[in-house]
Parts: C-alpha cells; structure tokens; sequence
C-alpha cells in the first residue's frame, strides 16, 4: 500500500513538472526554450551550453599525482617482497 | 609469484599513465607556446601601432559616463589593424578586437562549417590549444545584432580572453570604458556596461533576442547583474536600439563564465 502510494506521488510530481506553470524559473535569470537558429553551417552549436573556455589542468595535474602514488606504491610493494624473498 | 605479476602491472599501467600525462602537458605547453608565437606575428603584421599589454600609466582615462570620446579614434588613429588582408589569408577572419591596457588585440573569426571550430583553432585553421576568439553563426558578421557573443579562452598564460577578468578589479573597471571591434570598413566603439560570472548558459541559444520583452530583460540584467562579483557603470541609457557585445570567457574556477558586456556607442568608417 505504501509503494502504491508513493508511486502515485512520484507520478503526480512528474506530472506537474512537465506543466510550465508550475516550472521554476532560473535565480540567474530568466530562461526560454531553446531557439532554433536556421544557420548554414554544418555543425551548428545547439547546446544550451556555452562552449566551454577555461585552460584548467587539475585533471591532468591529478591525473599524475595518482599514476606517481600507484606507481609508487607498487614498486614499494615489488621491492618488499622481493626482500622477503 | 602472481602478486607480483599483478604488482608489476600495475606499475606499469600507473607508470605509463604517468608518462602520456606528463607527455599531454609537455605537448599542450609547445602547442600554447606556438600559439603564443602565431599571435605575436599576426599581431605584428596586421596590427602593429595597436599597444598590447598592460601599461601601468593608464592611456585611456575618461571618466565614466562622461562625454568626452575615446582616445582612439577613427579615421586618424593609427592602428586600424589590416582586417581586410587577413580575410584574403582566411577568409572567416572578419573583425579584430582591442582592449585598452590589456593582451587582448585579436583577430576575430567565424567559421562557415562549424560554429566551434575556432575554439580550438588558430587563424591558420591549424590545431591549437588556445584556439581563436570567435563567434557563431547565429550573429552576423556586421555586429548588427541586438546581442553578439565573442567567446575566447582564458588561458593561464594570460593570452585570449585571460584578461578580461582585469574588469573584475574595480578600478581597471572605472579605467576602462571602452573597447574596439575593428571591421574591414569600420571601427565600432563600445562602452563597456557591466563584467560579471555569469552559469554556464549559451546565451545566443537561451534566448530569442528578436523579441523586445526579452532583450529588455537581457539589457535590465546588464546593467543589475545577478552576480554578487559584478561591476556596473551607472548612467548608461540602454534601450531596444542598442547593440550589445559579449565577451564571453571562462572563470577561473568552477563552470561559469565571466561576461564583459558592452553597448555600441560610435560607429565610425575607415579609408
């Protein structure tokens, strides 16, 4: 019983959700639908994000403090139990 | 002795993780730096009585709101950047902008086949980290638009749009009211109405600017930015004549963007 009647919460939220009255607006500022642009390029950008312009390097600055611990790691691992051997 | 084999793979897999990262930032550190290079030719060439860089004596120091015009001035100024023969050498090169007292005098390009291939192409058309500044093909090529978005990378060297942020310092922002867009024809003045972080949004995308009620919005966030990081020049009459520019880059941080938006103040024809 009490499935059914989560279920039939969950549904009728689903269902107001898609009703724009009840949408909610951006705190930023007020959004619409996006527009389609008739453009003559081949690929035109229908995202509705901006193209993405930062130069960050924490993935890759990340990327090389986990390889050097994994790497570190097993080579301490290798070499003492090569010791042990 | 199978321990061992599964450490000695994993060290290898984590060691050559570690080489194709260092590798990747080796080559994207050549890959900037020829970039670095390609911009100081074209820069040389096509716009070389155009100051760039920060100059600590301020060159452009009008009083906001203020009548008095801006230093560069056409059809006098010296400097007017060659757009026309950088559109006979790529033919989506259409504009260049200047920023006073900053790195950015850069050409400007659209590309006819798709809308982000500058973002990571320089004006040789050849791959390049920090690509070009550019707009898409949702704006005309005559600033004619309510609203036209220039985007550029903000590079941790300082190059593209890196600079923009300069218009997060309150008093390079009071300094600084203006910058240029250069055209084969023409030098469009702009006065710049307000820098501030901005989500993530694609503005041409999120908003259908042909109708009034909507650029008004737009104008009305201009000038009372939602950002608690904004900085407004007081004064400025905006209305459903204007013509707005973006500038549009990343933040230094986190997913948002940092807007540098200004309104069309002098249009003026060159030779």
């Amino acid at each position: 019983m009490k499935k059914l009647i989560t279920m039939m919460i969950a549904v009728m939220i689903m269902a107001f959700s898609t009703v724009s009255a009840f949408a909610v607006s951006s705190p930023v500022a007020p959004t619409e639908a996006p527009k389609t642009t008739p453009t003559s390029v081949d690929k035109p950008d229908t995202s509705g994000k901006s193209p993405k312009t930062g130069s960050s390097d924490i993935l890759a600055y990340t990327m090389i403090a986990v390889s050097a611990l994994g790497c570190g790691v097993a080579s301490f691992a290798l070499a003492k139990s090569a010791k042990k051997n | 002795m199978i321990k061992k084999r599964v450490l000695i793979i994993i060290a290898i897999v984590f060691g050559v993780a570690l080489l194709g990262t260092v590798g990747y930032l080796i080559w994207k550190d050549l890959n900037v730096s020829d970039a670095r290079q390609t911009t100081k030719q074209i820069q040389q060439s096509y716009a070389s009585d155009l100051p760039v860089g920060t100059v600590s004596n301020n060159n452009n120091n009008t009083n906001p709101g203020s009548s008095e015009q801006p230093k560069v001035s056409v059809p006098d100024a010296p400097g007017v950047p060659d757009v026309g023969d950088l559109n006979t050498e790529n033919h989506d090169i259409y504009a260049w902008i200047y920023v006073p007292d900053t790195n950015i005098s850069l050409p400007v390009a659209q590309s006819s086949d798709d809308d982000n291939f500058y973002l990571d192409h320089d004006v040789n058309k050849d791959y390049s980290f920090p690509g070009t500044i550019f707009s898409q093909s949702m704006n005309k090529k005559d600033f004619s638009d309510r609203v036209t978005v220039l985007y550029g990378h903000n590079m941790n060297d300082g190059s593209m749009f890196a600079n923009l942020h300069y218009f997060g310092d309150k008093d390079f922002f009071d300094t600084h009211p203006y910058f240029y867009i250069f055209t084969d024809n023409r030098v469009l003045t702009y006065e710049v109405i307000s820098a501030h972080e901005y989500d993530d949004r694609h503005i041409m995308n999120s908003y259908d600017f042909s109708k009034d009620d909507t650029f008004k919005e737009w104008l009305d966030s201009a000038q009372n930015p939602y950002s608690l990081y904004s900085n407004v020049r007081e004064g400025l009459q905006l209305d459903l004549n204007s013509k707005i520019v973006v500038l549009s880059t990343c933040l230094n941080a986190n997913e948002g963007r940092f807007l540098v938006q200004g309104v069309l103040i002098q249009d003026d024809k060159t030779g």
